[in-house]
């Protein structure tokens, strides 16, 4: 793989680079974070949320009978 | 009557199969697999449907999973429309990268479901009281 290397830092979730770097649009990057443990992502089982006051986040709106034909 | 799933899970398991609806465009994705897991607090939906039906993912928002030996993981969220048993579950939904999600109980408080294990089958109970 060919490319150029630069440093940046992530603020607020996104990677931020130095001012006077600019890179195409639509440019394909990859991100190497040194250092760093990356957290498992969701797994299969069973799942509980780590912090049970967040279940009302998760609380549907409920549409009874419908037709699924129509969707 | 709905089978159990014995290509994915060993022991069979219960295995629904769901519509999931992008609310802002109307594209919807039917046939999405769903573990029924009554341990489950909340639902989560495979990650490759929702790349299939380009539902935009909140890098900002996510939430902590914990697992039943006390391990924790991250799953981020998406807001969409799940179509199970004639109804629609609208909300906020945790991601799984995996190939079937997960039924949890913020869908299946909602309903009456009779698991026939032994037939390998599920089905809707409907209320005979009126």
């Amino acid at each position: 793989m060919k490319g150029t290397t630069y440093e940046g830092v992530v603020e607020n979730g996104k990677v931020r680079l130095p001012e006077n770097i600019r890179l195409p649009e639509k440019a394909k990057v990859y991100v190497v974070v040194p250092d760093a443990e990356s957290q498992p992502i969701a797994y299969i089982g069973s799942p509980r949320l780590l912090h049970s006051e967040q279940a009302g986040d998760f609380k549907k709106e409920v549409i009874e009978e419908i037709n699924d034909a129509g969707i | 009557m709905p089978a159990y799933d014995a290509d994915l899970f060993t022991p069979p398991a219960p295995l629904a199969r769901v519509t999931l609806r992008n609310q802002t465009d109307g594209a919807t994705l039917s046939g999405v697999p769903m573990l029924i897991d009554s341990g489950a607090d909340v639902t989560l939906v495979p990650r490759a449907s929702v790349n299939q039906l380009g539902i935009s993912i909140d890098p900002n928002l996510n939430y902590e999973l914990m697992t039943f030996d006390g391990s924790t993981s991250i799953a981020q969220v998406v807001e969409l429309d799940l179509v199970f048993l004639k109804r629609i579950f609208r909300g906020r939904f945790l991601i799984a990268n995996q190939e079937a999600g997960i039924l949890g109980r913020d869908i299946l408080n909602n309903i009456s479901l009779l698991l026939d294990g032994p037939g390998l089958n599920w089905n809707e109970q409907k209320s005979s009281q009126t």
